[in-house]
């Protein structure tokens, strides 16, 4: 409802047209209301949910968070720092924090198979395919 | 269309696929993806192909349609591998052929049922190609007629038809459109220039890309719930002798083959059909066909081979719409349209004209796809068998570096990886509420042309709507979205009154 209310203010400021000559707002806050009229009718129907008295998990769902959670920050901090420290570096932290979060007492194990798929990635879609990839504080790799 | 054009383009196409061995290389390797792809559980063929999708664009056109369409049809054999053997199915398309494909394999059978899944998509697979060549002519020719008018209801229809077959709830099918549809606003308006909801980012001027949206929403999003989720995989360890069926399994299964094959071909031209819905149709029909239906669960062939018809019948015929009338029927046609467009083709009816050699060119791999793919799933079944054993904390690593080097590749950009993440994060909120996200896809890759057509169509009619109910195809396609919508709304009420 928030998502459409604010297309709806955005489509204001542009032209609406006519039916016979639609403008860049026509669509836009059609769509605008429209949305916001579905999703007050999913709001209505959502707040009698259908109980079921055996079923006493969260209707949403959200046990086991944590690992889903751990790789969403993870990938946040990949991007933020994949052009300053470059692929290799930044692609071997998100590997080892992927692997380490599965099995934490084998760190080891986690270290040799982040820097394996790392280099193996590189080579192949930097060397081979030519993919531009960000070298970042790796200059000398070029 | 004549005969001998009909000749000339199978022959332009064939010659397209065996003397340019770059297409017969990635017809290969999308068929082969394909199966891995179906074959392994975690990763669809809507993964794969949105994964995939920025490598394409450095290769050919033609050479890039024919990986991507390899991968679609090419998960609809792999995944019934896993559906026998560990109960697994590798994709969505395949749950029903757990049903009995696994009963058969416990029962010492799984030979019996990997062959006749294998030979049911083959003979499926070809049909499906050849009704592909015939009927694509004279729709191209019909589509030539079409106006605005027709485009705008026939585009409204699809969206309508995939939202009503939406395994959940229709309102929130309808609001996913509408999200797809603004999300598709963001950018400049093709008629006049205007900037729309870009919040003055420069990288927004040309809108949100589908590659990195897709990315987010099938790539990170199944790999988050992957994580959330162990996957216990059966114990069963499959004696696999022989796979060439009996005779007497042909005999009980000839029916189920013929009568997949035509609800697959029918189901896969419909906007909104597609290979999962045409493969419980057939199963559901299978069993209302058959004299034993107390044998479906525990190991009826029929179970099987109906399913795996359908389901690489409607993989097939998938394409005619798209490639005949340039409008993708769900959201892996939507990114096939996407990638075309990308290349500077439009697909559609101008296209047999314009780009014979692309149109002949994708149905020749068909055949030649189906063909790879017989080899494939039978003398090297103990492959993909191998490959079912491996983890997914490898897998589930090696998906996120496909999807960041796929999505940093396109523009070299790490804006794009944020879209991805975006996505990605709201992807699997969206699941968790029982949100589908493949017609806010769709309705992303149409919204440009939908509002085209709307503002042109209204131009024509002079502002008036009316010109919906005056175009026949126009007020059909309106008449059975409304008809959808009555049948919707009678069910959800049905519903309401068995709950009390």
């Amino acid at each position: 409802m928030g998502f459409s209310a604010i297309i709806f203010f955005a489509s204001l400021k542009m032209e609406f047209g006519t039916p016979r000559d639609p403008g860049p707002g026509f669509m836009p806050l059609l769509s605008s209301v429209l949305l916001f009229s579905l999703s007050l009718v999913v709001l209505i129907t959502g707040i009698n949910p259908p109980v079921r008295n055996e079923d006493k998990r969260s209707l949403v769902g959200w046990e086991n968070l944590k690992a889903p959670a751990v790789l969403v920050i993870a990938l946040l901090g990949y991007t933020s720092l994949l052009e300053i420290f470059g692929y290799l570096a930044a692609t071997f932290l998100l590997m080892f924090i992927m692997f380490f979060m599965d099995e934490p007492k084998r760190w080891f194990t986690s270290i040799a198979m982040a820097f394996v798929l790392t280099s193996l990635s590189f080579f192949v879609f930097y060397k081979l395919l030519g993919v531009p990839l960000p070298v970042g504080i790796f200059k000398i790799m070029r | 269309m004549r005969v001998l054009d009909f000749f000339q383009g199978i022959s332009l196409g064939f010659q397209t696929i065996y003397l340019q061995p770059l297409n017969l290389l990635y017809c290969f390797v999308g068929v082969f993806i394909g199966t891995l792809v179906g074959v392994l559980p975690g990763i669809g063929p809507l993964g794969a192909t949105a994964i995939l999708l920025p490598v394409t664009f450095h290769v050919p056109p033609l050479a890039s349609i024919i990986m991507l369409a390899g991968i679609y049809y090419g998960a609809q054999y792999g995944g019934s591998t896993t559906s026998i053997l560990v109960n697994i199915p590798g994709e969505v398309a395949s749950i029903v052929t757990c049903f009995d494909g696994h009963q058969m394999a416990l029962q010492g059978r799984a030979g019996p049922a990997l062959g006749i899944a294998a030979f049911c998509s083959f003979i499926a697979g070809t049909v499906g190609v050849l009704i592909l060549m015939v009927v694509a002519y004279p729709l191209a020719s019909l589509a030539l007629k079409f106006g605005p008018p027709e485009y705008f209801s026939l585009m409204v229809l699809g969206m309508f038809i995939l939202v009503y077959l939406a395994q959940k709830s229709l309102i929130k099918g309808i609001v996913m459109v509408v999200v797809g549809l603004v999300l598709g606003f963001v950018g400049m308006d093709i008629v006049t220039g205007q900037v729309r909801f870009t919040l003055n980012l420069d990288e927004l001027l040309q809108g949100l890309g589908v590659v990195p949206m897709v990315i987010g929403l099938f790539g990170i999003t199944e790999v988050l719930e992957n994580l959330e989720i162990t996957i216990k995989r059966s114990l069963f360890k499959p004696h696999i002798e022989g796979l060439l069926p009996s005779i007497k399994d042909w005999a009980e299964a000839k029916w189920a083959i013929a009568r997949g094959t035509i609800v697959g071909c029918f189901l896969g031209i419909l906007p909104g059909g597609g290979a999962v819905l045409a493969s419980f149709v057939s199963y559901t029909i299978e069993k209302k066909a058959s004299r034993h239906p107390e044998k479906f669960g525990k190991g009826a062939i029929e179970g099987v081979a109906g399913p795996e018809a359908a389901n690489n019948a409607a993989a097939t015929t998938n394409f005619i719409p798209l490639l005949t009338l340039g409008i993708p029927t769900n959201a892996l046609m939507a990114m096939l349209f996407a990638g075309l467009l990308i290349h500077g083709i439009t697909p559609g009816p101008l296209m047999l004209k314009e780009r014979p050699d692309v149109f002949w060119g994708v149905i020749a791999s068909m055949y030649t796809g189906n063909m790879m793919l017989l080899v494939l799933n039978i003398p090297l079944i103990w492959i993909w068998i191998k490959i079912t054993k491996i983890p997914f904390r490898f897998l589930g690593p090696m998906i996120i570096l496909f999807c960041v080097i796929g999505v940093y590749s396109i523009n070299n950009s790490v804006f794009d990886l944020w879209i991805m993440i975006v996505f990605g994060v709201g992807g699997y909120i969206l699941r968790k509420a029982d949100y589908e996200p493949a017609p806010l896809i769709l309705a992303h890759v149409l919204g440009p042309r939908l509002e085209q057509a709307l503002r042109q169509s209204l131009l024509i009619s002079d502002g008036s709507f009316a010109i919906f109910l005056s175009r026949p195809i126009a007020l059909a396609s309106f008449a059975l979205g409304a008809f959808l919508v009555v049948l919707s709304f009678s069910r959800y009420l049905k519903k309401k009154r068995e709950m009390f």
